[in-house]
Order: structure tokens, then sequence, then C-alpha cells
């Protein structure tokens, strides 16, 4: 270590800095959440789905209302990209190798510049007894500068543990043995996001497409650079604007902006990241890179009156007054499912609400009532009819509770409605807010003044979220924000939905001027 | 068999209350610690509050499984980095911004509560999340460099790693000084 820097120096230093705690602080706070654990669990109201199912039969007699949808909506433009999560949870092997939680061992994985890294996996997952297909956001790919293999590190999340497989051979030579460990820890697994293929899908991308293609679209900068590829947490790690998107065009990567392949309406991607690491942080460069799955979503058939087995979806999309053209089975496996519903509906600025909220009820609907669906997929039907799948999203896995969430909201955890109400209203900005359902949703909408249109924009917008996030440190339980604001003329200038509870934000802004903060300036992130 | 019942209650509330008694003794031994680390993992105190909290909250609903691990003090830590780590995702890359969002307008009284040197903090701010979560558990958690690589889930020669390049960020500062 630096010899001109102490222990005791950086240890005094941040000792100096360290915030106050006092015990009975964290003690009253634990207690508190321990308390809200026992409350009981959220309910649909019956007179809700009373109503809501009565709506539809309206709807239903009167052919394709688009009144109705007026409170439904887009998804997406044309053209999204569309990602697909179809792995699932893995879990133990009862007739697996080893047993999961053993200790740390190690596996030959041969020799390290012939691996090939689906194949290393499966050997991996085989001899682990999990799935192949097992979903991690978090495992890296480590070659020097001339493109040699010389680290690697896996994260699984199981339930209740995560393994890790690592291999470090910076100093070996470049076909040296890949002696990988395998340890595994009784931490359970982080609560997650993510809408992707699995591990084995996007190794077999990289064997495929191979590595000297990756690394030959990443920025090559002086001594000490090395690459990575895999996928990690997106932020610190990374450069400012170093986002750039490449897609592979058969025989190269192409630069996003200018490709001309088929649409991403009509394909599915697999994406990969790739990044220099330089010895400065501030001279690291991530890429992404996306590939054609090569796996084909044929539109869904016709469309039929919705069997019993969707009676809870259908309900659950009701009570938020979602009402598909159809649903059914896709993809012929029994646990895919396929929504309808208009192009109207899901048209902007509000469709972006009737997408956030059909995926959010789907799947709190499947895992409060067990529904063996695995896959959501999501279509638009034009009024000739067409039909466009918009969107594929593992209702198992693509989707995950947020941290310090439950499924059930419990009733009561929260402030009540009108307590919301007046701190949101106490801003002075609000001209409606409610709060709906269980207790849970707070609609907020907002029609900017005529001067300082931009300044009470943003002032709004940060005293909302600051507001809620304080509500929810306080043991508040508001899982939804459903918020639209309207410029003086009454056009909308913004839709939202931040699903505290799934850790998801949904937004539809009418232009740079009203971006919200949460939103990334546009660059070439991977989006037409 | 109204007896049978009512002696079986009385065990589980002793039980219970046992097992709050020994959370609150483990509480008010690794919380202050461990809330500190997190503040300089989170750079936020109340989130560290928050995920300290969440931390023990885990210890409790595991508390047969856990409350004997024969280290504690690793199981905790661990657990708060991942945690920790959940509370950066949980709502996405977009989210942080939000987080950053509110926590400009955030109540005044609560900022107050922590004013560290401000080159520091952008030192901190500056470094790998990796870096800083090594930096945290070593010199503020305390934890020898073996622990703070079983808590990061990494070797301990990344974890020395981490903590050079670390202290190089925040040599400058300490030369100020």
């Amino acid at each position: 270590m630096d010899s001109h820097v102490s222990d005791q120096g950086i240890r005094s230093l941040l000792h100096r800095n360290s915030p106050a705690f006092t015990s009975d602080e964290i003690w009253v706070g634990v207690q508190k959440r321990i308390a809200s654990r026992t409350r009981a669990p959220r309910s649909r109201r019956r007179l809700i789905r009373v109503f809501a199912m009565a709506t539809a039969g309206v709807v239903l007699a009167g052919g394709v209302s688009y009144g109705v949808f007026e409170a439904v909506n887009y998804l997406s433009k044309p053209g999204d990209i569309l990602v697909i999560s179809d792995d699932r949870p893995i879990s133990p092997n009862a007739g697996a190798g080893v047993t999961i939680g053993a200790a740390d061992y190690q596996i030959d994985l041969g020799p390290a510049d012939q691996i090939k890294f689906a194949e290393a996996w499966r050997q991996i997952a085989e001899l682990l007894g999990v799935d192949t297909n097992a979903w991690t956001d978090d495992y890296s790919l480590d070659f020097t500068s001339s493109g040699d293999f010389v680290a690697m590190s896996i994260t699984i999340p199981l339930p209740g543990q995560k393994i890790l497989v690592s291999w470090d051979g910076r100093d070996g030579a470049r076909d040296q043995e890949v002696l990988a460990t395998v340890s595994t820890t009784e931490i359970p697994g982080h609560d997650s996001y993510s809408t992707d293929y699995g591990l084995s899908y996007r190794l077999a991308k990289v064997d495929e497409v191979g590595v000297a293609q990756i690394l030959a679209v990443l920025p090559q900068a002086g001594a000490g650079v090395s690459y990575r590829i895999g996928q990690w947490e997106p932020d610190d790690e990374l450069s400012p604007g170093g986002e750039d998107s490449y897609v592979w065009a058969g025989a190269s990567f192409e630069p996003f902006a200018q490709w001309g392949g088929p649409t991403v309406a009509s394909i599915s991607w697999v994406t990969i990241e790739g990044m220099t690491l330089t010895p400065e942080p501030s001279g690291t460069v991530q890429l992404w890179f996306m590939m054609d799955s090569g796996i084909s979503l044929p539109n869904s058939t016709v469309t039929t009156e919705p069997a019993a087995e969707f009676a809870e979806l259908m309900d659950a999309w009701a009570t938020r007054m979602i009402i598909p053209v159809g649903v059914g089975h896709d993809y012929s496996e029994p646990n895919g499912i396929y929504v309808k519903l208009s192009a109207e509906a899901l048209a902007p600025p509000d469709g972006i609400m009737v997408s956030a909220l059909l995926v959010r009820e789907a799947f709190l609907a499947v895992h409060e009532h067990d529904l063996p669906f695995d896959m959501l997929a999501l279509y638009s039907v034009d009024a000739d009819r067409t039909e466009t799948l918009r969107s594929v999203i593992s209702l198992q896995s693509g989707i995950r509770l947020a941290d310090g969430w439950e499924l059930e909201v419990p009733l009561g955890a929260g402030p009540d409605s009108s307590e919301v109400y007046d701190v949101a209203s106490g801003r002075a900005y609000v001209l409606t807010g409610t709060v709906g359902g269980d207790g849970s949703t707070l609609k907020v909408h907002l029609q900017l003044p005529e001067e300082d249109a931009q300044e009470a924009y943003a002032g709004y917008l940060k005293q909302l979220i600051a507001v809620l996030k304080q509500f929810n440190r306080e043991g508040g339980r508001i899982a939804l924000l459903q918020l639209s604001i309207d410029d003086a003329g009454g056009n909308p200038v913004l839709r939202d939905v931040h699903d505290f509870q799934l850790g998801s934000i949904s937004t539809w802004y009418s232009g740079e001027e009203y971006r919200p903060p949460w939103i990334n300036p546009p660059a070439s992130f991977p989006r037409p | 068999m109204r007896n049978e019942v009512t002696r079986a209650a009385a065990t589980t509330d002793a039980a219970t209350r046992a097992r709050a008694g020994s959370l609150e003794r483990i509480v008010r031994e690794h919380s202050v610690p461990l809330a500190r680390t997190l503040a300089f993992v989170t750079l936020d105190r109340q989130a560290a509050a928050d995920i300290a909290q969440e931390t023990f909250l885990r210890l409790y609903l595991h508390w047969d499984t856990v409350a004997e691990h024969p280290d504690l003090t690793a199981w905790l830590y661990r657990v708060a980095l991942n945690r920790a780590k959940d509370h950066r995702r949980a709502l996405g890359r977009a989210g942080r911004l939000v987080e950053r969002l509110a926590a400009g307008a955030a109540n005044t009284d609560e900022a107050r509560q922590w004013e560290p040197q401000p080159d520091l903090m952008n030192a901190l701010r500056a470094l790998p999340r990796r870096q800083r979560e090594a930096t945290a558990l070593h010199y503020v958690g305390d934890l020898p460099i073996s622990e703070v690589a079983r808590a990061m889930g990494i070797s301990e020669g990344a974890a020395k790693t981490h903590l050079v390049r670390a202290r190089q960020a925040l040599k400058s500062i300490l030369e100020e000084k």
C-alpha cells in the first residue's frame, strides 16, 4: 500500500467526518419495521371488483370502446426495444453434484485460450444443480489488452443465498487452466429488476459473435488497459456519457444509430455490456452490444373470449380500468399468456400509465393467487385489426419487489389519505390528489401556471418525490404514484407512474423542456 | 387441553420476548458502527439508517438460522451491503436520480445531521462503489481485510486492490491537512 498515506490517517479522517447515530434511533426503527410486518395484509375490496367487472361488461357489450381506454393507454412507440426475460428463478436440484452451502471448491474449465463460455457455464450449472438459464445481473469476463481471457466472476442469487463463481488468472499464461472457485454464502439474494435473457443465452451469444469482435469496438487507450464484458451495476464505474450502443450485423458490430436492419419491434435482443478499463476510473468507457436473439415471437392468433383461468388477471386489470381486447395463451406454452389492448388505448400520452399498471397488476395477481403464468406478452391492436407485439416480460423473474416492500402492502401501515393529500397540496401546486383503492395509490394531477411554468414544474417534481419518499421512510406505504401534469393550456406535458413497490418508473413527457429529472438526457442509449 | 394451550402460548411468548431481548442487545452493540459504515457506502445518512434497520429486521426474520451464526458481525455487514445494493438499484438508474433529487429537497434538519467536509464527500462520491465499500468496511467498520473480502464476496487480493486505489484517491485530502 502507499506508504505516504497511513491507515491511521484515513481512519481518522473518516471517523472525524462520520455522521452521528444512536442505537436508540436504530432500535426504534427496527421495532417499527417488525411491527409493520405483523399487520393485516392487503386485500382487494369486493366493491371495487364488482364495480370494475360491471364496467367491463358495459365495455364489452359496446364493442371496443375508445372512451374507456382514455383511462388506459400506450406502452411504447412503435420500434421500441423488445426485451425478454424468460429465465426462471433457479432452485437447487436434489440430484445435483454438490450441496448448496458446502465449502468452497474448484472446477476446471479447461485452457483459458480455448474456453467457450456457454459450455463453461453449463458445466458449472450442472455441477451446482441449477438452471443453465439462471438469472443474474452481475457477471463479468475480463480480458487483457491483447484479448487474453484472465478473470471471471459470476454471482447467482438464490432464495436465501448466493453463489459466487470466480477465477483470477491475471498472473498466468494465456493457455493456463481456468480453475474457477465456487463458493456460496448464506446471504439472501437481493431483490432486483431485470428484463433480459438468462445467462446461458448471453454467454452463447458471446461465443457465437466472438470476444474479439466486442473488444474491437471498445476504445483502446494506453498502457494498463483491460477489457470487461458482461453485466454489472450501471453507474459509478462508468465515465460520463460513455454508453454508445452497437448492433451485431452478422459480421461486425455497427453503431446503433446507423443500424439499418430489422426494426426492433419485430426482433428481440440480447444485450451485453462491454467496458474498457483504465487505471484512472475517469478513463473508463462502457458500450452496449446488442445481438439478435434468434428467437421468433410470432403474433398471436385471433381474439377469443378470456377463459376462466384468466379470471383473476381480468379482475386485477379491471380494478385499474384496463379491459383487454383479448387474453389467451401464447408461444404454444400454457404458462405464456398474451394480452391485447387497443392501439388507441396504448397511444400517448396516457398509455404509459396503462402499460405500467397492466404489468403491475399482472405481477401482483400472479403472485397473490399463485397463478401458473410465467410470461406476459402485450399486443396492440390497430383499427384494421393489425396486431403488433409491444413487449414481453417475465412475471416470475422480470419484475421483482423493490427493497423493503412486500407483495402485500399492509393496510394501515401508511398515512391516511387525508394526510397525504394535505401534505401534497401544501406545496400549492396540486390541483387534485386522491388516494384510491386500498390506500396505497396516490393520484396527482397538476396544471402548471402560465408564468414561471418551468420553475413550478421542476420544483413540484422535487417536492412531490421528496414528500413520498419521506412518507415511505416513516413506515408509510404509498406503493404507487400516478402523476399527470398539463401546461396552462391543458396540454399534457408529463404522464408518470412511480411504482415504489416494484421499483419501476414509467414516464412519458412531451418534450425536452419537460424531461423529468429521473430521465437521463437522450443520448445513444439503445432506444430508437 | 386448555392448560396445554396456555402453556404453549406462554412458551411462545417467552421465546418471543427472549428473541426481542437478544435482538435489542445485538442492535445496541452493532447498530452505530454499522450505520456509520453504511453512511460512507451510500453517502446518505438517512439511507444508512434505513438500511441498518432493514438489516436488523432481516436478522429478526431469520432469527432461528442466524442468531447463532459463528460470525454474526460478518453476517450483518454482508446483508447490509446487499441491502445497500438493493437500495441503489431499487428504482434503477433513473431512480438514483430521484434519490439525489429528493435528497436535495429533503428536510434541512436531516442534512444538518451530517455535514462532512465537502472535499471528502466529493472524493468518496467519485470512488467506484466497490472501492467505497471496501474503504467504509475497513476504516469505518474496522473490519480486517479478510472480513472485508468476505462481506464483499471477493478475494482478499481484490479487497486490497480496492483499498489501495481508494487510498490514492483520498491521499490529496490528507496531504492538504
